[in-house]
């Protein structure tokens, strides 16, 4: 066989080899408008189809206990995804997470450090978190219907990234709620979508 | 003392005993009233079942030497504070409620029982002033409005990003605060089925069913704690 011949399937095969590129998808970006500070705000997306599946990040997020505090006080997830709440004091302190919220009350029990504990997150929703042992101790869960959310900046912009085609509702959720939430139908397909938001005091 | 004024001041006395839930540190003596019931109800604050004790625990000490004192504040499950005890009655008809005055240039931390129909006034005036829910839920809150909400509520008020109130809504005057250990009595309650509850800001709460008879106090023994919260799997 021919060398040229040889180079030219060994070129096929690469080519069936490869794997399929998967859609990049578009991103939704925007200016979120309010008379005031915006802290801990998110903008979500919440699928139009409500049979649609998301994969939730395969790896586990993580909260941290040190110095008795939860760190991130505020975590954004998917729903699906994992949690991993270590117990990472530098002293031999135990603690012990529950969340009383109807999303998801759970509790965790009690352990020391090193050790950490996983929790799963199915349902969307605020989750709060607290020690059953140090009274000053609290945290928040939002658990977002699919993987695609922002955070708003402090200048009010956002940009979810890799959106796929598709029919949504936008929507905003802040932890202080002081704003009334948004709720925007957005259709993406190839192009990047803008949305600007004007949110009203309560 | 004219004879007018006596009748007056009697029915008056008649009518507050008949209008006001009775809330008073737990005996159980024999109702005031042949035909109304009570209940003297003690809650138990109840820690994680296998847990250390921070005041006896190593782990903690020398924390308030480097200054790491306050963020490691333990509850303290043997004079746990705010709970609030209520009873929920088939009647819970009652004379109108005194107005809470809300600050919202002073907050108050303190944990604050009121029941629905308590109209809430803030004083001095001021603008942005909002309830929000244990559910993240807000309203505005305008001057003399009776919310209709219940549970835990915070009040907010701009620039504060703490709240300057905190509130527990009930339905009903049937209500009360108490510490772990603290029996708390409620006089005066219809009889018939009833249901008590238990709520702490900072852990799960629980309740009782109990039937009231008339003429007789009966005792509720309620616990606090996460012990029977479910486990994450």
């Amino acid at each position: 066989m021919r060398i040229s011949s040889i180079a030219c399937l060994l070129g096929l095969f690469c080519i069936a080899a490869a794997p399929a590129s998967q859609p990049a998808g578009v991103s939704i970006s925007g200016k979120v408008v309010a008379t005031g500070a915006l802290p801990e705000m998110i903008v979500y997306l919440e699928s139009a189809d409500p049979a649609a599946k998301f994969d939730p990040p395969a790896e586990a997020a993580e909260i941290s206990q040190k110095g008795a505090q939860f760190s991130p006080s505020l975590l954004v997830i998917c729903a699906g995804q994992t949690v991993d709440f270590k117990n990472d004091e530098t002293r031999p302190i135990e603690h012990n997470v529950f969340s009383r919220s109807p999303v998801q009350p759970f509790d965790l029990g009690l352990y020391r450090p090193p050790e950490g504990k996983k929790v799963v997150f199915n349902t969307p929703g605020a989750v709060r978190l607290y020690c059953s042992i140090h009274r000053l101790m609290d945290g928040m869960i939002y658990v977002c219907p699919t993987p695609f959310w922002a955070s708003v900046q402090p200048d009010g912009s956002y940009e979810i990234q890799r959106v796929p085609p598709g029919q949504w509702r936008l929507k905003t959720w802040q932890r202080s709620a002081r704003y009334d939430e948004q709720d925007v139908a957005v259709k993406t397909d190839a192009s990047p979508v803008n949305v600007d938001l004007q949110l009203s005091r309560k | 003392m004219s004879l007018r004024f006596q009748i007056w001041a009697a029915a008056a006395c008649y009518v507050a005993f008949f209008s006001f839930g009775c809330a008073s540190s737990g005996t159980a003596s024999a109702p005031a009233h042949p035909d109304r019931a009570a209940l003297v109800v003690t809650v138990k604050a109840e820690p994680k079942k296998g847990w250390h004790d921070p005041k006896t625990d190593s782990a903690y000490a020398g924390l308030a030497d480097i200054g790491a004192g306050r963020q490691f504040e333990t509850i303290d499950y043997e004079t746990l504070n705010e709970i609030v005890v209520w009873v929920r009655v088939s009647d819970e008809t009652h004379s109108p409620f005194a107005p809470l005055v809300i600050d919202p240039t002073k907050p108050d931390p303190a944990l604050r029982v009121i029941s629905t129909g308590t109209p809430l006034l803030v004083q001095p005036a001021h603008r942005d002033v909002f309830l929000r829910t244990e559910a993240g839920n807000v309203m505005s809150l305008s001057g003399g409005s009776v919310p209709k909400l219940l549970g835990y509520v915070e009040v907010l008020a701009d620039p504060n990003p703490q709240p300057v109130a905190r509130l527990y809504i009930v339905p009903g005057p049937y209500v009360s605060m108490t510490e772990s250990g603290r029996p708390v009595r409620f006089d005066n309650l219809p009889p018939g089925p009833a249901r008590v509850i238990a709520w702490h800001p900072r852990l799960p709460g629980s309740q009782a069913e109990v039937s009231l008879v008339a003429g007789k106090t009966a005792p509720v023994a309620l616990k606090l704690g996460v012990n029977s919260l479910p486990k994450a799997p």
